[in-house]
């Protein structure tokens, strides 16, 4: 990759909040990642950190009471905050491609998948139904669904979990998007069928080329898949950088318990699993200093008082927040 | 299918011939001699002997039942009291003016229903939307017949739009049409709007969104097609709402429709007319309800599937 080369999706201080009775949550604070063209970036966190919504934000598919509050999400260059409904409609599907989690819920039951299939390519090409089956029927064998044109006759729920899953994936192949958002699209799958779904992911998106922003409770997925990886907590960016070294030294005491936590990243089986004490903050109620501070084991006194901001440390691309990360830095050593 | 279906049929013609057992005899019963109803007020015994040898009321009620029950698969549904003609024809000259007033009243409720319950649902709070709900609940609590007099004062007798008695063309359908609908709609309305605002918190409809299906598209296809199956339950209980705003709008409105005649048979204790009036609705209950199923089973492939 060239230092040139423009990110496909660039998201600045997107801020994402809810109105409710009550009052007012932030459920994506302050966050900015860029997406580059052909790599995977890995989003983590605990339930309720705010992964979905950053998801959705991306996508202008945050429903009332939610709400984009601030921010630009650049695609190719435009800020897709600016389009008006029917432009945005045109990216959705077309640029950019989703994965749900539960397949289960997510296709619709009274229409076959052939039907919803065929309706978004006619929602984006004036083309034939035939056509347009056409194009489905060559994703689905794309995808590994065998004896696809009879597949097509199928309605969701006739189908096992993990072919369900396979029709969704080849929905947001369907129109050949530049970059597809997997929301846990794992998770409410049989065990046995997880590993096969992430590595067929895998091998499309190298094939195919597309970005692939996966979302994913789970540390031992994103190390096969992710390039690089954003550690959210609480709605706000913790840590990011390369999997590889960000999972070899974390900096972020958060992102440290996070993978001492991980069953599936165990490379030291004697060491017992750690579980992090404590619940993430209601979104109403978040401290005043680091949000991660109440449960932070390293906690300090400014730790309370001072919020951190998302600073470059390290290796290339690692960005913390944190004011005292697991990192001996020059000053530190010295005291 | 097809299994469910003649079983849902075979259940319901058992349900028809308990009814009219039932209304057979509740009929009898009941105070009140058809000989009497007929016969002038002051009339002598013999006089209201003959009557009833005449329609039959002096026998056993075992043989009036043979005859009646004995009657039907000839089509012979007996010869009215009070009019002297066979029931069946009676009812059957008066079944397209009651047909057509039903039809139209479930078509103007439903399309209320449908355009207000949508509205709503997309923008529940909105201007609309309350609107909505304000309608259906001044629809559910105004009784028909006094909506029935308030139509015919204001734009009968005040503003002569529309005749306020008989039937004289399609001007003569509008007013009763209203009042009848006026208390259908207000159900319909109620569980669509919040069956679609169900839908539309349903994970599908945010993945038709996610892949740029159009808003029209979401809302009228995929959402309507999965709201619509509670609605088309209601419809099928609106069906006694809408035989009873029926006659009472036929009564209000002098409507010479088969509401009417059933009103006047059981003022006149015209027991076949009441008898045959019975069996006609109960049966138009078990059709339409059939109908109901089946389009069930068109619109819910699950449903079909299973069945
Ligand atoms: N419709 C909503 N109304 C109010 N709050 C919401 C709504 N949707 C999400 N939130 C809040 O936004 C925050 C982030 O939720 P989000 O679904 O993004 O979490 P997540 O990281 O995806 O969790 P999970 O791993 O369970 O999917 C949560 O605190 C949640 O309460
Ligand atoms: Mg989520």
């Amino acid at each position: 990759m060239s230092e040139q080369t423009q990110p496909r999706l660039a998201v600045r201080n997107l801020t994402t909040v809810f109105h409710t009775r009550a009052g007012r949550f932030v459920a994506v604070d302050d966050i900015s990642f860029d997406v580059y063209p052909g790599e995977c970036l890995g989003i983590v966190g605990e339930s309720g950190s705010g992964k979905s919504v950053a998801a959705l934000s991306i996508m202008g598919l945050v429903d009332y009471p939610g709400q984009i509050e601030a921010g630009r999400i650049e695609y190719a260059g435009t800020d897709l905050r600016t389009l008006s409904e029917n432009q945005l409609r045109r990216v959705r599907g077309e640029e950019i491609g989703i994965i749900f989690q539960d397949p289960q819920t997510s296709l619709n039951p009274l229409f076959t998948v052939g039907t919803q299939l065929v309706d978004v390519v006619r929602a984006h090409r004036k083309i034939s139904k035939s056509e347009a089956a056409a194009l489905a029927i060559e994703k689905m064998k794309l995808v590994g669904i065998s004896a696809p044109e009879s597949r097509m006759k199928s309605y969701p729920w006739e189908l096992s979990g993990g072919q369900r899953q396979r029709i969704a994936i080849a929905m947001a192949l369907l129109l050949g998007p530049k970059l597809i958002i997997a929301d846990e699209p794992t998770t409410a799958l049989d065990v046995s069928i997880q590993a096969q779904i992430v590595d067929l992911l895998i091998s499309l998106k190298n094939e195919l080329d597309f970005s692939l922003i996966f979302v994913s409770h789970d540390l031992g997925v994103i190390q096969n898949v992710a390039n690089r990886v954003m550690v959210m907590y609480a709605g706000r960016m913790m840590e990011t950088g390369e999997v590889g070294s960000l999972f070899r030294d974390p900096y972020h005491p958060y992102t440290a318990a996070l993978l001492a936590s991980a069953p599936t990243l165990r490379t030291n089986r004697s060491e017992p699993l750690q579980a992090i004490d404590g619940r993430l903050p209601s979104p109403g109620k978040l401290p005043p200093g680091c949000v991660f501070a109440p449960r932070c084991q390293y906690v300090q006194e400014d730790c309370r008082v001072r919020q951190p901001l998302l600073e470059s440390i390290g290796d290339a691309g690692r960005r913390v927040a944190c004011i005292h990360p697991l990192i001996a830095l020059p000053d530190e050593v010295h005291v | 299918m097809r299994k469910v279906i003649l079983r849902r049929l075979l259940q319901n013609i058992v349900l028809v011939v308990v009814i009219v057992l039932v209304v057979f005899i509740l009929m009898r019963l009941t105070a009140g001699d058809p000989a009497r109803m007929k016969a002038p007020v002051f009339a002598s015994d013999e006089i209201l002997q003959s009557y009833r040898e005449q329609f039959g009321t002096d026998r056993p009620l075992t043989a009036q039942l043979w005859d009646f029950v004995s009657g039907i698969p000839r089509g012979d549904f007996g010869t009215s009291f009070r009019y002297q003609q066979p029931v069946f024809e009676l009812i059957w000259q008066r079944v397209p003016e009651t047909a057509l007033l039903a039809f139209t009243s479930l078509t103007l409720a439903l399309l209320v229903a449908i355009v207000l319950g949508v509205a709503g649902a997309r923008r529940p709070g909105s201007a609309i939307d309350r609107f909505g709900i304000a309608a259906s609940t001044l629809g559910q609590s105004a009784p028909t017949f006094w909506v029935a007099l308030m139509l015919v004062l204001i734009f009968s007798v005040h503003f002569r739009w529309f005749p306020a008695v008989g039937f004289t063309g399609w001007k003569s359908l509008v007013l009763p049409s209203i009042a009848v609908a006026l208390a259908v709609f207000p159900a319909d309305l109620r569980v669509l709007r919040s069956s679609m605002i169900d839908t539309f918190h349903q994970e599908h409809i945010r993945t038709a969104r996610a892949f740029g299906i159009s808003n029209r598209r979401i809302t009228w296809l995929y959402a309507f097609r999965n709201a619509a199956l509670p609605l088309i339950t209601v419809v099928g209980i609106d069906l006694g709402y809408l035989l009873g705003g029926t006659i009472v709008a036929e009564v209000v409105f002098n409507y010479p429709g088969v509401g009417q005649l059933a009103i006047d048979s059981v003022n006149a204790r015209d027991y076949p007319l009441i008898q045959a009036i019975t069996i006609l609705t109960a049966m138009v209950f078990v059709f339409v309800n059939l109908g109901i199923d089946v389009l069930y089973m068109v619109l819910d492939p699950r449903i079909r599937i299973e069945a």
